[in-house]
């Protein structure tokens, strides 16, 4: 028998009740499962159901939680994390003052007369031939690179 | 200026096949033989913004004014103005002269 116990409004409430746990349970979890009750003093339960209660809270808890403290922390100054903070905030400041910049080139205006641009006489067949055979050239002399190997990359040391 | 204002004075080019106009958000206008095209508009908006990359040595500027996509009967010749990309299929006229 019992009544069901709530942690959320612990705070708020004054005179310690019946249900209130003498010693604090050292892994705070005050909300009970649905449907049960938290072992009231004087009132004896049994023991089984209580313990194995106790026990199934206790690991989901310790599955569920992140111990922060017992990973490896960063031993940093004050200054140094002052430092740090302040070279953060300066690179923020730069970058957000270079970003929008950056949007607004992205389509620069090629002219002010788009409709006489397009209009206007199409490239010469003789240039586009030209940059044809321009291009032609280049692509063959690129292609023509190789490594001229002169030596053996790997030499034994004759140690007289 | 209006979408129909730039799409008037892009019907009166002579020997034009279709048209696009295309801003940072999508196709606003296609006619003719683009009329939602959105495919070539991707590949023209792709193609125009590569080439926009390009500079002449010492140049702050996009070092052209018109892009020209030449292909065996036709052609696309690209533009921009006002933050919109102007896209045009034109007739190929020039083929290799014939000598006779």
């Amino acid at each position: 028998m019992g009544c069901c116990y709530s942690g959320e409004d612990g705070n708020s409430r004054e005179k310690p009740e019946e249900t209130d746990p003498l010693i604090p349970h050292p892994n705070p979890v005050s909300k009970p499962p649905n449907g049960t009750e938290w072992p009231i003093p004087g009132v004896p339960s049994p023991p089984t159901d209580g313990q194995a209660l106790l026990t199934s809270i206790l690991t989901k808890t310790a599955q569920n939680i992140i111990d922060v403290s017992a990973a490896d922390s960063v031993v940093m100054e004050q200054h140094e994390i002052m430092d740090k903070a302040r070279q953060y905030s300066t690179k923020l400041a730069m970058l957000s003052t270079s970003l929008p910049q950056k949007k607004a080139l992205t389509l620069p205006s090629l002219t002010s007369q788009p409709h006489q641009v397009l209009a206007s006489d199409l490239v010469p067949y003789s240039d586009v031939q030209q940059v044809s055979k321009i291009a032609a050239y280049a692509y063959s002399a690129i292609s023509q690179i190789k490594v001229d190997a002169k030596e053996e990359l790997v030499v034994q040391f004759a140690i007289p | 200026m209006t979408t129909a204002a730039l799409t008037a004075g892009l019907e009166r080019i002579p020997d034009q096949l279709g048209f696009l106009v295309i801003s940072e958000d999508g196709v606003l206008a296609s006619a003719g033989e683009l009329e939602n095209d959105e495919h070539t508009a991707g590949v023209m908006m792709q193609m125009v913004r590569t080439a926009c990359r390009f500079r002449l040595s010492g140049s702050t500027d996009a070092p052209f004014k018109r892009m020209s996509v030449i292909l065996e009967d036709f052609m696309y010749v690209v533009t921009i103005s006002g933050q919109k990309v102007f896209v045009v299929k034109r007739q190929n006229n020039q083929h290799e002269p014939i000598n006779v």
